[in-house]
């Protein structure tokens, strides 16, 4: 019987895919592929671009000789997948200058990478990193970048529109499986962005090649672009890509926690029992939801424990990244996620990338001064809340707050209070059909009350 | 255990992503220009290091004669 299943993000590539069999990652490596693969490792690329953690590990299971497969590897696991449209302006930015450093490097060891999609790079251990070790081939001088499209579509363009129109833009990598097009991307940037040499040839200009040659017909000739000019080119997109800035500030949430209600005496005590809850616990594995600056999940990560800080606020997310990558921290991952409206299924058959509720279920969730937002401002019942949570995780650390509380009491100043239900009873009852409350916990100085729960059904 | 997975696979590898022609015809007509701004970019990068290299060795060397 085949144990085999094919992981549905890996087809388009004939040098090999991946597959799980037993619940284990393995790649298979075609023998079309052969000589560039051992040219892989006899050449000291993957050596090198190992001891700058720039590339996954992988060990050799098994080599075959079928006619079509030539080995099998087995590849390092990344903790948790994450696609580019969830990715905050720096984590893009850091994608794409490791896929170019990455780039250079392969240069010096005559090879090229064949394809730079930005679904190639992961985040381990808090830094961006290369997961398709089948990414390489040999390099002959002559033909330009094959993936100089697809750099351009995954990485210049949308990090362009995110300086230059808005932050947001970033979100079209969801409706863009392949990359933004740059025509489109174009028609969205304002006329500054031409005053910049490195968009204005690699954005603009490049469109304009685009648009001139699609409807010719053309012959591949012989060599014409040099190692030289090939250097000049990654050097200039490494250019293109650092001159990209974002300063994460005027959205709704990024100084929320300048503005909160909560007195200092109140915050503390509700860092202590978060930790003490969480130390507790001793999850593998946390989910921060509405993390904001990550205040929290750092709780967590300090306690070195893989930690994932949801936000949909890409400044609070931003400067979540920004203080990660200052500190080093390698237990904390920052992303944009909207709980409201998370990443759906895209791709073929709606399959090629995951939505986010089937990367779950998770350890522990976080959710503190959250849900209601969920209940008030979007009107979602408390019982879709429960539910929601009680398929994503085995313990829950929750927040709920009071309508007696000053802030729930701005957010219905304006409106009709249609939020009978919205009450701690209501709350404990919805939630006890999912899940067990272990402990409930009044912060002090405040109308917010702590729970912990257990998943009934873990 | 595998063999399974009746892909079709050609007998050699090319990149098999879509280049797209105007994207390749780009590249050729800008490696030109591209290619002597490099080479001016790594010739005052190289003078700025050579330079910045003899201050560094002044800068070193009279700190040895103070210590």
């Amino acid at each position: 019987m085949n144990k085999n299943s094919l992981i549905r993000s890996s087809f388009r590539d004939p040098s090999g895919f991946l597959f799980l069999r037993d619940g284990i990652l393995y790649r298979q490596v075609n023998l079309v592929y052969k000589d560039h693969y051992e040219h892989l490792l006899k050449s000291g690329l993957y050596n090198a671009l190992l001891s700058e953690g720039l590339l996954i590990e992988h060990d050799e299971y098994a080599d075959i000789n079928d006619g079509i497969a030539y080995k099998i590897i087995r590849p390092e696991v990344i903790d948790f997948i994450s696609y580019p449209y969830e990715w905050c302006f720096s984590q893009l930015k850091d994608a794409a200058l490791t896929t170019l450093k990455i780039q250079g490097i392969a240069l010096k060891y005559q090879m090229t990478l064949k394809d730079c999609s930005a679904y190639n790079i992961q985040f381990q251990k808090g830094k961006a990193i290369l997961i398709d070790t089948l990414s390489f081939e040999k390099y002959s001088e002559g033909e330009p970048w094959a993936a100089y499209r697809q750099f351009c579509q995954h990485f210049l363009a949308p990090l362009a529109l995110m300086t230059y129109t808005d932050v947001r833009l970033g979100e079209l990598l969801k409706t863009f499986i392949d990359g933004i097009p740059l025509d489109f991307a174009v028609k969205l940037l304002p006329f500054r962005s031409k005053v910049n040499f490195h968009l204005l040839t690699h954005l603009h200009l490049h469109m304009k090649s685009q648009r001139h040659y699609s409807k010719k017909t053309f012959q591949k000739k012989g060599a014409q672009f040099t190692r030289l000019a090939f250097d000049a080119l990654v050097d200039s997109l490494e250019s293109a890509i650092a001159s990209l800035k974002w300063k994460p500030e005027g959205t709704e949430w990024v100084d929320y926690y300048q503005d909160t209600n909560y007195s200092s005496e109140a915050f503390l005590y509700k860092k202590q029992v978060v930790d003490s809850l969480i130390e507790k616990i001793q999850p593998k594995s946390i989910w921060d939801f509405g993390a904001n600056t990550g205040i929290f999940s750092q709780i967590a990560s300090t306690q070195k424990i893989r930690t994932l800080a949801f936000d949909m606020d890409c400044a609070a997310v931003e400067k979540m990244y920004l203080d990660c990558r200052k500190r080093n921290d390698s237990y904390l991952l920052p992303l944009c996620i909207d709980l409201t409206n998370p990443s759906p299924a895209i791709g073929w058959q709606n399959q090629e990338r995951m939505s986010f509720i089937d990367r779950g279920p998770i350890d522990t969730i976080i959710a503190l001064a959250l849900i209601h937002h969920f209940a008030l401002t979007h009107n979602v019942p408390i019982e879709f809340i429960a539910r929601l949570f009680s398929k994503l995780c085995n313990s829950l650390i929750i927040e709920f707050i009071l309508k007696t509380d000053s802030q729930v009491q701005k957010m219905l100043s304006l409106r009709k209070d249609i939020f009978s239900n919205y009450n701690e009873k209501t709350f404990e009852k919805e939630f006890s059909k999912y899940f067990e409350i272990k402990e409930t916990i009044k912060i002090t100085d405040s109308e917010r009350v702590l729970y912990y729960m257990i998943n009934r059904g873990h | 255990m595998l063999g399974l997975f009746s892909l079709v696979i050609p007998a050699f590898s090319y990149a098999y992503l879509d280049l797209g022609t105007g994207s390749y015809m780009f590249q050729i007509l800008i490696a030109f220009v591209l290619g002597g701004l490099f080479t001016v970019k790594q010739y005052f990068r190289q003078i700025r290091d050579f330079i910045s290299g003899l201050f560094f060795r002044k800068k070193n060397d009279s700190f040895d004669e103070q210590k």
